[in-house]
């Protein structure tokens, strides 16, 4: 009778007998009519079945309360646009077109999609990550970096509020500054990552993973309409006010230099500060942060003006072997600067301690997850924690998400896991493959060598070591 | 060498589309009861502060429309955000506020023709028999965030995302189709 709710001529009977008469309780009591369409399919026939088990004209019985849709309308107008290119919506950057038109191979990002790396012609995308990598530490890369979430925080208790979300002090940073910040959950395991600068005393830009902008930006929302609702903070999510773009490598400097209007150098702009003005006769904040562990400048310029700074970099950059890298190349360049990354070293479970991150957790103050963090089992000396991995052949790059087992066979018959493989890469720059990864007692271990069994029935031996491959003084950011 | 996601494209159908190149957008927070915020910003504007889910205009092309119960959003000329922002500041200095310019994070389209309702309506859960001009509504239009208004009984506003800007625009290409029309609010 109902095709929607599959509600049978018999519930109706049923309903009747049991003593739901009155037609509101009838409805309620077989879910009659209660589907999407209101009873437009079903209600007459339901109300003429319940009327005939009462011994009862139709009018007697009555009607439901009457919802919309009130009028029928087809049912085209309404149904399948979710199809073809509109079947889900995708974010675009305002570099998205360029990207399009100049060799990228996309990646999905959360709904955005970002070029893994750019093609050029004939190139395979092996090639392509390679020579985007040794470019970019030798010459000079552009990084479209516009989908890291912008969250602006303002009010006189921004800090005190910064100061419970990240696990490390942000009240105390100045204006100008910028400062690496973890959010944990309530329950202690690690959610986001990102760059805080300070731009008032009372206010913050506070940048996000690119897939946590909107979750983030609902998570700050939360604690505040919530928990924190009597302390004065407002939050804006300006993710697309600004295309953001990464000028990394040793030429980064003259790039800008070139373009002018900003005095970026080491002791106007030092590394971890940021500065308004124009560059390019563009309107730009730059913020000299790295996490490639080169020399490094985030520009962020308003997003209608993304395209025309891309643009001048590009052309002044031309004779410096300018050139611009996508995101595999973004990731190799962290992992070998042993830079974690939300999605890749975390899932879910992991906590900072776990990644040998406690200089980020301050003592000084609580916040969100302090105390979860408390609990016997998140201070269990045995839980995984972060390593780096040597393949000791150089050549064998540990599959993605491998596990290390020890030899032994637990009671259930699975061999005992001692750990799993989290990044792993070729790194041109070294000339080996590397990798980082969670293990049993994993710091206390180095120089052991442990066994990862590849599903291909080879078991690649790599050497546990410090999970920074490259420039571990940082030298190359600081100059 | 400012570029509007779509750049002013266009498409008549049942209904006409544009959208509306760069538009000035400040996105502003604070206590929307408060007397002293409604002074000050009333003195920077010009314009009071709208009653929930309405927009009020003022000369110009400026126009002040509800967000939520603590957020409003000012329109007015690309141009004219910066110096706004500053007279928001100035004006309001000393309250719990943030005014901040969002023109660069969002589209702003123009819909135009007597089908505009049945257009909204395929992909809003609005109750669009009920809205009327001088009401704002933020809701959805098919699966993305949008705010619109009525200007006049044939003349809608909408804003979204930037990101998502080409994703309305090809939505409302397919809902504005000249063969198909509902014909639900207009024959």
């Amino acid at each position: 009778m109902d095709f929607q709710n599959d509600v049978k001529l018999s519930d109706v009977r049923l309903a009747a007998q049991e003593g739901f008469e009155s037609v509101e309780h009838a409805k309620r009591y077989t879910t009659l009519g209660m589907a999407t369409d209101q009873g437009k399919l079903s209600n007459i026939n339901g109300l003429a079945i319940l009327a005939d088990s009462l011994n009862l004209e139709i009018p007697q019985v009555g009607t439901t309360t009457f919802r919309p849709p009130y009028q029928p309308i087809s049912m085209g107008a309404v149904a399948g646009d979710a199809r073809g290119a509109l079947f889900k919506p995708i974010r675009k950057s305002p570099i998205h077109g360029w990207i399009e038109q100049n060799g990228g191979f996309f990646e999905q990002v959360a709904d955005w999609r970002r070029p893994y790396c750019y093609l050029q012609k004939g190139e395979s995308v092996k090639a392509s990550v390679q020579r985007e990598i040794l470019n970019t530490r030798n010459h000079c890369g552009l990084l479209d970096a516009s989908t890291l979430g912008k969250i602006l925080v303002k009010g006189a208790d921004a800090g005190r509020f910064l100061d419970m979300i990240y696990t490390n002090m942000m009240s105390s940073l100045k204006i100008g500054q910028c400062r690496y910040g973890l959010m944990c959950s309530d329950n202690g395991f690690l959610i986001d990552d990102g760059v805080v600068a300070r731009l008032d005393e009372e206010t913050f830009l506070c940048h996000t993973t690119s897939g946590g902008s909107d979750r983030i930006h609902a998570w700050l929302e939360e604690w505040l309409q919530t928990e924190w609702w009597d302390w004065q903070v407002y939050t804006v999510n300006l993710t697309e006010q600004y295309a953001q773009i990464a000028v990394v490598g040793p030429q980064a400097r003259v790039i800008l230099e070139r373009l002018g209007g900003m005095d970026v150098s080491r002791e106007a702009l030092g590394f971890m500060q940021f500065k308004d003005g124009m560059l390019g006769g563009i309107p730009a904040r730059a913020f000299r942060i790295s996490f490639s562990g080169e020399l490094s400048y985030e520009i962020a310029v308003p997003a209608s003006l993304g395209q025309a700074f891309w643009d001048k970099c590009l052309a002044v950059g031309k004779d410096l072997s300018i050139a611009p890298y996508g995101t595999e190349c973004l990731h190799v360049m962290r992992a070998e600067k042993g830079f974690i990354m939300i999605g890749d070293e975390t899932d879910g479970t992991v906590i900072p301690q776990d990644l040998g991150l406690h200089w980020a957790l301050s003592k000084k103050k609580d916040y969100l997850g302090k105390r979860a963090q408390q609990r016997s089992h998140m201070q269990d000396k045995s839980r995984w924690q972060l390593v780096g991995l040597l393949p000791l052949k150089p050549k064998s790059v540990i599959p993605d998400g491998a596990y290390a087992v020890d030899g032994t066979v637990r009671e259930n018959g699975v061999k005992n896991m001692i750990g799993r493989v989290t990044s792993s890469y070729y790194s041109p720059t070294l000339n080996c493959a590397i990798a980082m990864g969670l293990v049993e007692y994993g710091p206390d271990r180095m120089g052991e060598v442990i066994d990862f069994p590849t599903t291909d029935g080879r078991v690649i031996q790599a050497r546990i070591c410090d999970p920074v491959f490259y420039d571990k003084e940082g030298v190359r950011q600081n100059v | 060498m400012s570029r509007s996601v779509l750049q002013g494209a266009k498409f008549r159908g049942l209904i006409k589309v544009s959208e509306d190149g760069l538009v000035g957008m400040i996105s502003l927070r604070c206590d929307l009861k408060s007397v002293a915020v409604a002074r000050g910003v009333r003195a920077a504007l010009g314009l009071d502060l709208p009653d929930v889910r309405a927009i009020i205009y003022g000369r110009g092309g400026r126009a002040i429309a509800w967000m939520s119960p603590d957020e409003v959003l000012v329109l007015c000329d690309y141009t004219a955000v910066a110096g706004l922002v500053k007279k928001l500041d100035k004006a309001l200095k000393g309250l719990h506020f943030m005014a901040v310019n969002v023109s660069d994070a969002r589209a702003v389209f123009t819909l135009s023709g007597a089908g505009v309702r049945d257009v909204l309506a395929k992909g809003t859960p609005f109750d669009m028999s009920k809205f009327g001009v001088g009401e704002v509504a933020r809701s959805r239009l098919g699966q993305v965030a949008v705010a619109f208004w009525l200007s006049d009984e044939g003349t809608a506003r909408l804003v979204c995302f930037r990101s998502v800007g080409e994703h309305v625009f090809e939505w409302l290409r397919v809902a504005a189709d000249k063969t198909a029309g509902v014909g639900f609010y207009q024959d």
